[in-house]
């Protein structure tokens, strides 16, 4: 079966709506359209240009990808434990996730693509489900015009354009898809919705205190006495994106890779001792 | 090479070791936190197994004393050698010992605690051992619930309330619980610059316009020209609307007595000069109100 265009787009909205909640703490409304902007525009400027195909970024390409797969591995370790499996050790967990990512990197960009079908529409089944369980908390009097300051507005739109234009890699170049406006405004549009409706339920206070404010926003979840406690469902919804974030990284440092190392054993053994490695750093840095 | 992989995910990744028995777990509902001599003191209600004859679960409680409040629930855990269970907590209860320092030691601890929920109920009572035995959470919660669903002279906090406001710098407003012969609520204790202020029941009305938290609630006048005789309102539904320089309050009331014959513009006048003269004493904003009334009047 030949990979659509439509799936590789909607792979980009998983991947960059999974950066966006790992750095929610970061972003405001600001920041999410002026960060958009900065995107489309150095994006628009590497289609022209075709810079993907230059050794030298798929170097540093597969360098960012090499610093990102530990830091955001350990990341989401800590998500596990702190959401779903409390009382699970993290090495464990992080073993189960880097050998599974292993697997199936190694399988294939198809393979991938269909798992993360497989996976949509278990994700936008409770994308729905969730925001109509969250209609009935929404409060107006936390919406102010705070969601629209920032710190450091230049910095912070910066650091989100990075969270666009590293999916944008990840994805694009290797599938020879053409990027297009509305793929950019789709997955914006949506994390400015999920970002308002945040806001609106816990208010900026709460929602910069909170380590993972987007599952914080289901504990108060509680309709007709008995649906509550329903966090955990939507814990692993997050966790599917979360998933792909690892598994496109660690699938662009294989098939960067390929193109260096012939022999397919020696591929092998040097994607083992990679992961190996970055199951180590990933369990040593806090 | 993947029967090897599966063979080492079988043996060492699956499994259950890290499951803990009902029995094993200490499921705390409710929890009192006082300071005493820069020592804290708590008491944890723990569910024990179903009483035989009323078929309720039994709580007890248990009193524990150290200097942090994760020390303290270590200490906990020990004397209780169970696991200490804090997903189910429907209640706080603190005192007036409880300031800034110890309420962000106490945020701060339900912050970083990923098990704990915050939307249990917060309360102030005089006393907290006593509280706690002769009442059970579910009844306090329903006692202020049930306050706040009938008369509005009370606000049911949650501690998602008051971590809001405690970093927002607002004022907190803790449901004021006293016991005596009986346990009563006892208005508001509102908390702001380090300092514990008392709110009388009646009062708590108009803080809870001013936050737009109004459920119904029964307000009677005395009429000016006879005596023993009233006007009698029954105000169902309270919405205010927080402007950058005015107020706008909505009301439903329904006149349930009318002894004094008023019409409905003199019930309207009394109505609203009571409460924007209550609404005045918390805000500098323009008050505007605006009412449905219906039920007896003069016309």
């Amino acid at each position: 079966m030949k990979i659509k265009k439509v799936e590789n787009r909607l792979a980009f909205f998983i991947l960059t709506l999974a950066l966006f909640l790992l750095n929610i703490n970061y972003l405001n409304i600001s920041t999410i359209l002026i960060g958009s902007l900065i995107a489309y525009l150095f994006i628009m400027l590497f289609e022209k240009t075709k810079i993907y195909q230059f050794k030298i970024v798929k170097i540093i390409l597969t360098i960012f990808s090499l610093l990102f797969l530990p830091i955001y591995l350990n990341k989401i370790t800590y998500y596990i434990s702190d959401n779903i499996l409390r009382e699970y050790s993290t090495i464990s967990i992080s073993l189960t996730l880097i050998i599974t990512i292993f697997i199936l990197g190694n399988k294939g960009y198809h393979t991938i693509i269909k798992v993360l079908l497989l996976a949509l529409y278990f994700i936008i089944f409770f994308f729905i489900l969730g925001f109509l369980t969250n209609l009935l908390y929404l409060d107006g009097n936390n919406i102010t015009t705070t969601i629209f300051f920032s710190n450091n507005l230049f910095l912070e739109s910066i650091y989100y354009s990075i969270l666009i234009i590293y999916p944008y890699f990840l994805i694009y170049p290797t599938t020879n898809t053409k990027f297009k406006f509305y793929d950019l405004a789709f997955s914006s549009f949506y994390q400015i919705i999920t970002y308002i409706v945040i806001i609106s339920i816990l208010g900026t206070t709460l929602t910069s205190l909170y380590k993972y404010p987007f599952i914080t926003i289901f504990k108060k979840v509680n309709l007709i006495g008995f649906i509550e406690r329903i966090e955990i469902i939507f814990s692993l919804n997050y966790l599917f994106c979360f998933y792909f974030l690892l598994l496109f990284s660690y699938y662009n440092i294989k098939s960067n890779l390929s193109l260096i190392i012939k022999k397919d054993k020696n591929l092998t053994i040097t994607l083992i001792f990679i992961t190996f490695i970055i199951f180590i750093i990933s369990t040593i840095i806090q | 090479m993947k029967k090897i992989i599966i063979i080492f995910i079988l043996i060492f990744i699956t499994g259950c070791d890290s499951y803990i028995e009902l029995n094993d777990l200490a499921i705390i509902n409710a929890l009192g936190i006082e300071k005493v001599d820069n020592t804290y003191k708590i008491y944890a209600g723990t569910v024990q197994m179903l009483d035989e004859e009323s078929l309720m679960p039994e709580i007890e409680v248990y009193q524990v004393e150290g200097t942090s409040l994760n020390q303290i629930i270590d200490n906990l855990s020990l004397a209780l050698n169970k696991k200490i269970y804090l997903s189910h907590l429907d209640l706080l209860l603190l005192n007036d010992s409880i300031k800034d320092k110890e309420l962000e030691e106490i945020i701060n601890f339900f912050l970083n605690n990923n098990e704990t929920r915050e939307d249990f109920l917060v309360i102030n009572t005089n006393d907290i051992n006593k509280t706690l035995e002769k009442m059970k959470f579910q009844e306090i919660n329903e006692l202020v619930k049930n306050n706040k669903r009938e008369t509005s002279k009370t606000i049911y906090t949650t501690m998602y309330d008051v971590i809001k406001n405690y970093y927002d710098k607002k004022s907190i407003y803790i449901p004021a619980i006293n016991i005596k012969e009986t346990i009563t609520l006892n208005g508001l204790k509102e908390y702001k610059n380090n300092k514990y202020k008392d709110i009388k029941s009646d009062d708590v009305i108009y803080i809870n316009y001013y936050l737009n938290n109004i459920d119904t609630y029964k307000l009677s006048f005395s009429c000016s020209n006879q005596t023993n005789k009233y006007l009698y309102l029954n105000i169902l539904k309270g919405i205010t609307t927080t402007l950058n320089k005015e107020i706008l309050v909505a009301n439903e009331i329904k006149v349930i007595t009318n002894d004094c014959n008023y019409s409905k513009d003199e019930i309207n006048k009394i109505f609203n000069d009571n409460l924007k003269n209550k609404l005045n004493k918390l805000t500098k904003k323009k008050i505007t109100i605006n009412n449905t009334i219906r039920g007896t009047y003069e016309n």
